[in-house]
């Protein structure tokens, strides 16, 4: 994906919002459509300084572990999507965060438009979901239950009735 | 440098936008954290709705004003997520599950029960499809259960409506994809009847729908384009086979005639294939007839060509190709080759499993891109059409036995055994659909 601008630029620097610097290697930084889209508008303005890019709402750990994932993606990006390997390493990679840290993934992911990153982390938590009783999806996610137990009762057995 | 990449929040704004996970209501306006209502906002930016930004969906809020009030003080759908992202995550969630999310809370309940959520699931290609098998038991009663492919497990389901727990000789079919219809039929206290009611796989109730223009029970019917058509069938106190005909349209909400058939029939078999609705069943002086009814110009044209004079039951069409069962238990497929005019081609899954009335197969289904089978014992076999392979020596996975007996758990065999009562004997499907959710 090449830019064929003449001023085309190899780094980035990108900068978190507690003010750390990233030296991103381009095509690391590609992964992420937001970084690519300021790295192309700036080589459409031809410039030939080094872009710094400020990202006010992820911060330094969060933003090491997008990078990361855009780095080992980046390995990838010339291969088929479906490899097993990569499929391997993405699992890995988010088993060992906490349900914060996921949050926070998650929510970088989508402000820096990484897709696939974002698409990896809802299908872990809606996996993490699947395996829960309703008591440890309350607990764990810290959800109220505000039904009356008539409520909770009538829905259990929704089953049982044709109208209602 | 830094500024220049400041200078364009909405630039990447916009970008954003260009690939949204999923659609939301909910405002992503940061722009000043005092304008938290309408009449904030109004204060300063005169005529404005809540959002004052304009490279935002602008619709969004124009009608939802209180939903967005709403949406203020209530508890986020997953705490620490924004609700659009929350909303991605849990429309991941198979939907084998879904009954246990409609218990967590409110909010759940309602998100799991509206067309938002799985309309979400269909754009993104993550719909569901489930069997559903209505069947009658030994002691005449309409009872029905859902078979999740993926999972291979049978699902409870609210009954049927009082009126239709007896009835025989009623229709079933699917409009939307996740509504299924149950229409006409004849019950033993009020005889033949006009009426119609749906069930919602997505709000797993049943609900009221507009009646025929015309009691009728037995009759014929078919969905082309998403509209219902029923046609012929007998109406207690008449003598003769109906000749009538009519359709329904989920979009306008209503029943209206079309053509009549050319003689009255009772119709035992039906398809709809190239465009077209064939039918075939028993005239008023109970000879065998068939007749192609044409939407297109609504006409009905009587047939005798191949395809219906040895046509059996059941049957469908998929990828524009007419199935048909060919021995009783489902063992072997013939397809209609319309080249010659006959139904000389065939699938054969080389493994004949008897000829009881439990082992019958009761229906044939696409699902999934396959041909699914359906015995009257609850078995169910896959049947991988598409494959270029037709030869189950050379590709044993274009027959797959998904629900036969012995392929089932412990837990699902009992389900099983208790849903299909214990001998197998008297129960029967009457009617097979799949629904998407």
């Amino acid at each position: 994906m090449a830019s064929s601008s003449s001023s085309s630029l190899s780094r980035v620097v990108v900068k978190s919002s507690d003010n750390n610097l990233f030296v991103v290697n381009k095509k690391v930084a590609s992964q992420s459509q937001l970084l690519k889209q300021c790295i192309d508008n700036m080589e459409e303005k031809g410039t030939n300084d080094v872009i710094l890019i400020p990202l006010s709402n992820v911060t330094s750990n969060i933003l090491t572990l997008v990078l990361e994932y855009c780095e080992k993606h980046a390995d990838f990006a010339d291969d088929d999507n479906n490899n097993q390997e990569l499929k391997q390493w993405d699992h890995e990679f988010l088993k060992k965060f906490d349900y914060a840290t996921l949050n926070s993934l998650t929510m970088a992911a989508d402000y820096m438009v990484t897709k696939s990153l974002l698409n990896l982390c809802c299908q872990f938590i809606a996996d993490s979901i699947k395996d829960l009783t309703v008591q440890q999806i309350r607990q764990i996610f810290d959800i109220k239950n505000d039904f009356t137990p008539q409520e909770e009762a009538d829905i259990k057995n929704e089953n049982a009735w044709a109208f209602r | 440098m830094e500024r220049a990449a400041e200078e364009s929040p909405n630039a990447q704004r916009g970008f954003r936008l260009q690939a949204p996970l999923v659609d939301s209501v909910s405002c992503y306006c940061k722009v000043d954290a005092s304008l938290k209502t309408v009449v904030g906002a109004r204060k300063f930016v005169p005529g404005s709705k809540i959002c004052i930004q304009p490279d935002i969906n602008p619709r969004a809020h124009k009608t939802k004003n209180s939903r967005r009030e709403r949406n203020r003080v209530q508890a986020p759908l997953l705490p620490g997520l924004p609700d659009d992202l929350a909303i991605a995550c849990l429309i991941r969630v198979p939907r084998v599950e879904h009954r246990k999310l409609r218990l967590v809370c409110k909010r759940w309940h309602r998100l799991l029960s509206g067309n938002f959520y799985y309309s979400l699931r269909k754009n993104l290609g993550i719909a569901e499809e489930w069997v559903y098998v209505m069947k009658r038991d030994r002691d005449g009663k309409i009872s029905w259960h859902a078979f999740d492919p993926t999972y291979q497990v049978w699902q409870p389901l609210p009954p049927v409506p009082v009126e239709y727990s007896e009835a025989r000789g009623f229709g079933c079919a699917v409009l939307s994809g996740c509504h299924l219809y149950l229409f006409g039929g004849e019950t033993p206290l009020r005889g033949s009847t006009r009426r119609v009611v749906f069930y919602s796989a997505r709000t797993n109730k049943w609900h009221p729908a507009p009646s025929m223009l015309r009691r009728r029970h037995c009759f014929g019917s078919c969905v082309i384009d998403n509209c219902l058509y029923v046609a012929g069938g007998e109406c207690e106190g008449i003598q003769q086979a109906l000749r009538s005909a009519e359709v329904y349209d989920p979009n306008r909400n209503r029943w209206s005639f079309i053509t009549d058939m050319s003689t009255g029939m009772v119709p035992f078999i039906g398809v709809v294939y190239s465009g077209k609705w064939y039918l075939k069943g028993l005239g008023s002086h109970r000879q065998v007839m068939s007749e192609a009814y044409d939407p297109e110009n609504n006409t009905w044209n009587p047939v005798n060509d191949g395809m219906v004079t040895s046509w059996r039951n059941p049957s469908t069409t998929m990828n524009g190709q007419l199935y048909s069962i060919d021995c009783r238990d489902g063992c072997k497929l013939r397809v209609y080759d319309e080249a010659t005019d006959s139904w000389n081609k065939s699938i054969d899954s080389n493994l004949h499993l008897g000829s009881s009335r439990a082992l019958e197969a009761a229906a044939l289904i696409p699902l999934n891109g396959k041909l699914c089978i359906i015995r009257n014992n609850m078995s169910i076999s896959l049947v991988d059409v598409s494959s270029p392979d037709k030869h189950v020596e050379s590709n044993p996975h274009l027959w797959e036995n998904v629900g036969g007996r012995g392929h089932f758990r412990t837990m699902v065999t009992n389900l099983l055994s208790s849903i299909a009562g214990r001998s197998g004997l008297k129960s029967h499907i009457v009617h097979c659909q799949v629904l998407q959710a």
